[in-house]
């Protein structure tokens, strides 16, 4: 690693994250850039299966897994952005680690597989580099603590696992670390893991609009100004569903990013480029927790 | 879609004529889990966001495969409107992998062929594998493109209303319209595990 970073790894996009989600991937790439973070996207990466692949053929994950741990060298973890894609890993890596008949079938087809290797979450390791930077005093150029913005933090599902695949230092309050970090207000409220209804927003429109409903409708009733989630889908379900719905609360959906980037110095103002993607209009809000320069 | 009436508690004996005593060993082998600590103390479908609309629940789904009620349990919705989002497996105090169960469950309910409980759920699934053996990796806009030719018909808003998001979406640019691929070789590594019985319908 060159010394102008803290941290290297490989990075998993995903695929909701490399066909979309320009919003949140603009500033992450300026979140890595300014806290010295290189991440290297896996050559060739795969699907992780997402919902669809455990839906029908518990293999599936776990195939899909294991080509994507051929593809990393040993020892180097890897960055993943989607707690959802994390969740298939995890399963992915569990059955390579505990069944070697599973891994050598699977090695036969990939060559070898780095199933030993770390995996985390990206807001796992904004809480690990923000809170190492604390403890040294270091101060990031242009640090804006975003204060005044009222935050539901919403996981989704992204922070259940079954037991097996509960990380042992598992904390469910890591990304409300995160917000109070740089300056931002936590609200207590009843749904941070609510899920989001994923892939039945597509099939069944109106089930989605009463569970999604149910979330905003919380962190509105909880004093919230604004969500914010490290799930692209998430974010896309709770504003496609709110706006579907015709409920107006004007709960716009951060991505965790967004707000990243902002404490790390960038102007609300200049980045129409983030702003524009939401179906639910952040700009009020910011407008009031007087982070836009008018 | 209306909540779905509970088939568990009705006022007609369960017949047991058919009852497999074995299935809740197979399951347990398979998911990893045992079935036989649940105690249908009902946390999980109490946590379960889908309950409402499923017809038995997750507890109910454990209880019919104790006693072996396979047919019930591989035909029902429940096991179809699962989104697999762990909530019962987190309060679970057994700790039962239920939402692994359900995906056990529905591999049995396409490899032995039974009617599944909730079609165009499937059909999403199958839409989404399709995309990935094509591309290696999904594509949001083709996935929603081939859905709604699957499952045409069923349910005018569905339809209308999303027809109208998604070019929103797409003309926002929030969603790409090219997909992102991987090649060649990759692709028939891929294509080696996206298999099984949903590909052959
Ligand atoms: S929470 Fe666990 S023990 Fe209770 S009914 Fe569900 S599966 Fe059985
Ligand atoms: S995993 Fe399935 S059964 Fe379990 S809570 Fe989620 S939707 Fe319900």
């Amino acid at each position: 690693m060159s010394e102008d970073y803290v941290y290297e790894a490989f990075y998993y996009p995903g695929c909701t994250m490399a066909t979309g989600v320009d919003e949140s991937n603009r500033p992450m790439q300026i979140v890595l850039r300014k806290l010295k973070l290189k991440l290297n996207e896996i050559d060739e990466w795969n699907c992780c299966g997402s919902s669809s692949g455990h839906a029908v053929n518990h293999e599936i994950p776990v195939g899909m897994g294991a080509r994507n741990f051929s593809l990393i060298e040993k020892g180097v973890p890897v960055v993943i952005p989607c707690p959802s894609c994390y969740r298939n890993w995890a399963t992915a890596k569990h059955h390579l680690m505990t069944e070697p008949e599973t891994k050598q079938k699977y090695e036969k087809l990939y060559g070898q597989i780095h199933s030993d290797n770390e995996i985390l979450n990206i807001y796992d390791l904004y809480h690990k580099v923000l809170t190492e930077a604390k403890a040294k005093g270091h101060v990031y150029e242009g640090e804006t603590p975003l204060k005044g913005l009222k935050i539901a933090v919403y996981y989704g599902c992204g922070a259940m696992y079954p037991k097996v695949l509960r990380p042992t230092d598992q904390r469910r309050d890591t990304v409300e670390k995160v917000v109070r970090h740089i300056g931002a207000e936590t609200v207590m409220w009843p749904w941070p893991n609510r899920c989001c209804s994923a892939f039945v927003s597509a099939v069944y429109p109106e089930i989605a609009e009463e569970l999604v409903t149910q979330i905003v409708v919380g962190a509105f009733e909880s004093g919230a100004e604004a969500i914010v989630t490290t799930c692209a889908m998430c974010q896309m379900n709770l504003e496609m569903r709110i706006v579907s719905s015709g409920l107006q609360l004007g709960l716009p959906v951060f991505h965790l990013n967004q707000l990243m980037a902002l404490y790390l110095g960038e102007k609300a103002e200049e980045h129409n480029d983030w702003w524009k993607y939401h179906l639910v209009d952040p700009v009020p809000v910011l407008k009031k927790a007087g982070l836009w320069a008018a | 879609m209306y909540p779905e009436t509970k088939k568990l508690s009705t006022r007609q004996p369960v017949n047991m004529d058919q009852s497999d005593l074995g299935f809740a060993k197979k399951i347990g082998e398979v998911a990893g889990t045992d079935l036989n600590a649940c105690l249908t103390c009902m946390s999980c479908s109490g946590g379960c966001p889908m309950y409402t609309y499923m017809d038995y629940g997750p507890h109910g789904i454990m209880r019919l495969s104790v006693l072996g009620l396979k047919k019930e349990a591989l035909s029902s919705s429940t096991i179809w409107r699962c989104v697999g989002c762990h909530s019962c497996a987190a309060v679970c105090p057994m700790a039962i992998d239920i939402a692994g169960v359900m995906d056990y469950l529905r591999g049995e309910c396409l490899h032995e062929k039974v009617k599944p409980g909730d079609r165009p759920i499937l059909e999403f699934h199958r839409a989404f594998l399709w995309s990935v053996r094509r591309h290696g990796r999904c594509h949001k806009v083709e996935l929603m493109g081939h859905h709604k030719l699957l499952t045409l018909g069923s349910g005018p808003k569905a339809w209308f209303q999303d027809a109208y998001l998604g070019i929103r979406m797409i003309l926002k640019g929030k969603l790409h319209l090219m997909p992102s691929r991987i090649m060649a070789r990759g692709l028939s590594q891929v294509r080696k595990t996206v298999v099984g019985d949903w590909l052959h319908m």
